[in-house]
């Protein structure tokens, strides 16, 4: 019967193509500003490394003095100081891996005379970095553990870079200037985005990096940070954008630490570590208030960023009220197309019709007619994210890397498979009234009219 | 000879608002297995009414009437309609074929509603295809044949399912004489053959080659075994 009724579906559109067109653009466009809403809103709510998002723990230390107001949440919490960050690291603790890192921009330039010196971002790290946040690498690896602790001038740059430098030619031992020092490429890595940018907590969304470079040699180099910077020293702020040993002896925190956990189940043990720790700093002066840190799961630090995001719940009402007023027209579209079907369910109904038979053929007509409305909706969709995508890259500026954004805007699996879901069941849902009505016509008299 | 149809004592009402028009009162019709009857009676006599009736298309308010030994008014929505589609085939005065679908497609119609397979219609849909002599056309849509090619598209369809009755109201009413002669000389065949035919028409002549008349008056049947009788019956009903 099913094979039957595509069949009768396809004859019947064929047959009334104008209203058949008009549903099918009614629910087309409808669905494609619905589906585009809801794909921000999704992807938008999406937390990136989403197999280890409930193991990966931003670690906050509380080393500030008691004049200092209470926190109750990552986001008001400070970074952590050079002294924390490196001691953390060190804590002999094997069920963690501790990675950090801030932001830093220098002026980029090759030998090539064809490319122009520019403006790019560099994240300082630690070499656990790239296996923590599962980062490929398309050529040579991350720098070793004889380089990180030697200051050696090298660096990792991005597949975008790479292709710009270097034609995307393999880079590996080349050197790139950044301001003044010159810098050896020991890897590239493939593509890898994220939608927020959150390990060095902007959360920005487009804002990629250029270059990847070891936090002993950044700081023996004295670049410029580029990274939220708060002392509760205040004679300390004079380091703000030099880095000298007195810095690293400050209580400025600037740096941004991640623990990977094997296992969330560690937590409690690797808080009673961090206990331990502030305990120790504690008894050597250092720590006056109470508590001490802070762990926040990535799961919950993006739990709170989705809640500050008021742009896609915004979207997703435009989208919504969209959607109701296209399928408000389509019920007008669909009540003229069932009416002209009349004396047809008659003659079915004298020939043997059930009601019931007659109501599913109709019913998957109007699938038939929703899962193509729904593939155009699919189509308008990836135009008008394709369009959004384009809006917020140039409103983040020049820095941005479009291809950071494909993953806010990106119209996946699940996104087209809801659309085409939504597109057959709200025409199913504007069409059972009037082929509800339509069947429950009088035969007789229709079938004797001339 | 075994009973087909059995009406007792219909009567049927049409109400329009608090106007009631009594279309049939207390029919009492027997028609066997075989037999080719036709109805005649003027405008609103209640003949189509009748029709419907017998054709499970319109309920009654009272009396009996049964359809090969089942009594109609047991039946629901669901069961009514498996029985039309076992029992009866329809031709129509406007022929009523689908316009969208094919020849054989519209033959197939009330072969799919009673869960044939696909083999089976097959071989139905072609052997009324050819007995209408239409086989060759079988992808044409009706739009593309003329009247009388279409009516008999509509008795094929009405005779492909194998029903035990055909009921046929003004088959030839839209055709010319000759298209109408072609028609009745494959209803008569089909009679022959051992189908039931209930016809209303207007025509006398058509009516008279039946092998009953039935006259209907102000929604009262009188059967008539002889002309006579049915000339003085329409003598009466238009005095």
């Amino acid at each position: 019967m099913l094979k039957y009724n595509m069949k009768m579906a396809w004859l019947s559109i064929r047959r009334r193509p104008v209203l058949n067109l008009l549903m099918v653009m009614a629910i087309g466009i409808g669905i494609g500003i619905f589906t585009a809403a809801i794909t921000m809103v999704y992807q938008g709510s999406q937390t990136d490394l989403p197999h280890k998002s409930d193991r990966l723990f931003l670690v906050q230390l509380d080393s500030r003095n008691l004049a200092s107001e209470p926190v109750d949440n990552f986001n008001k919490m400070i970074d952590m100081t050079y002294i924390d960050t490196v001691n953390v690291s060190q804590i002999d603790y094997p069920k963690s891996q501790i990675t950090f890192g801030w932001l830093t921009d220098q002026l980029v330039n090759v030998e090539n005379k064809n490319v122009m010196p520019y403006r790019g971002f560099s994240f300082v790290t630690n070499r656990a970095f790239f296996s923590i946040m599962d980062i490929p690498f398309l050529y040579g690896s991350a720098w070793s553990q004889e380089q990180e602790i030697s200051g050696a001038p090298v660096v990792v740059i991005t597949k975008a870079r790479n292709d710009l430098l270097f034609n995307g030619e393999n880079s590996v031992g080349k050197q790139i200037r950044l301001d003044d020092k010159a810098v050896t490429i020991v890897g590239v890595i493939d593509e890898w985005h994220v939608r927020y940018r959150f390990y060095d907590r902007t959360f920005m969304k487009g804002l990629s990096d250029d270059a990847y470079l070891p936090y002993r040699y950044a700081l023996d180099a004295n670049l410029s940070r580029n990274a939220r910077f708060e002392c509760w020293d205040n004679t300390s702020m004079r380091y703000q954008s030099s880095g000298t040993e007195e810095l690293l002896a400050s209580e400025c925190g600037w740096i941004t630490v991640w623990s990977l956990l094997d296992s969330k189940d560690d937590l409690a043990e690797f808080r009673n570590v961090l206990d331990d720790y502030v305990d120790g700093q504690r008894a050597s002066g250092r720590f006056p208030r109470e508590g001490g840190h802070l762990l926040t799961s990535l799961d919950e630090v993006m739990a709170y960023v989705h809640n500050k995001n008021v742009d896609y719940q915004f979207y997703f009402i435009i989208g919504s009220m969209f959607m109701a007023a296209c399928i408000f027209s389509a019920v007008g579209i669909m009540l003229a197309n069932f009416m002209s079907k009349t004396r047809e369910v008659c003659i079915r109904r004298a020939l043997g019709a059930k009601r019931k038979v007659l109501i599913g053929q109709y019913i998957s007509e109007v699938a038939v007619v929703g899962f193509i409305g729904g593939v155009l909706g699919i189509f308008i969709s990836f135009g008008s994210l394709h369009l959004m995508k384009l809006k917020m890259f140039h409103s983040v500026g020049f820095y941005a890397d479009i291809a950071d954004l494909d993953l806010l805007f990106k119209l996946d699996a699940v996104m087209v498979g809801t659309g085409i879901f939504i597109a057959i069941i709200s025409s199913i849902l504007v069409s059972i009234t009037p082929i509800l009505r339509v069947c429950q016509v009088k035969v007789s008299r229709n079938l004797t009219m001339e | 000879m075994e009973h087909l149809i059995e009406i007792k004592k219909i009567r049927k009402v049409f109400k329009t608002g608090t106007v009631a028009t009594n279309a049939l009162r207390d029919v009492d019709l027997t028609i066997n297995k075989g037999e080719f009857v036709s109805i005649k009676g003027p405008s609103g006599s209640g003949k189509s009414t009748l029709l419907n009736i017998i054709g499970l298309l319109e309920d009654y308010e009272s009396g009996s009437y049964k359809l090969d030994g089942v009594e109609a008014s047991s039946l629901n929505d669901d069961q009514a309609s498996e029985l039309r589609n076992e029992k009866i085939g329809f031709i129509f005065q406007n022929f009523n074929l689908i316009a969208e679908l094919s020849l054989y497609d519209n033959i197939e119609v009330p072969l799919i509603y009673r869960g044939m397979t696909s083999q089976e219609r097959k071989q139905r849909v072609e052997e009324s295809l050819r007995l209408v002599g239409l086989w060759g056309r079988k992808e044409h849509r009706p739009d593309q044949l003329s009247g009388g090619q279409r009516q008999r598209v509509a008795i094929a369809r009405a005779l492909a399912g194998k029903p035990s009755l055909i009921l046929a109201d003004e088959p030839t009413g839209n055709l010319d004489s000759e298209m109408a002669a072609s028609v009745m000389d494959l209803l008569y065949q089909i009679n022959e053959m051992g189908n039931t035919i209930v016809m209303v028409t207007h025509d006398d002549e058509l009516a008279s080659k039946t092998q009953r008349q039935i006259q209907v008056t102000d929604g009262v049947v009188k059967q008539c075994d002889t002309e006579t009788e049915l000339l003085k019956e329409q003598e009466a009903s238009y005095a």
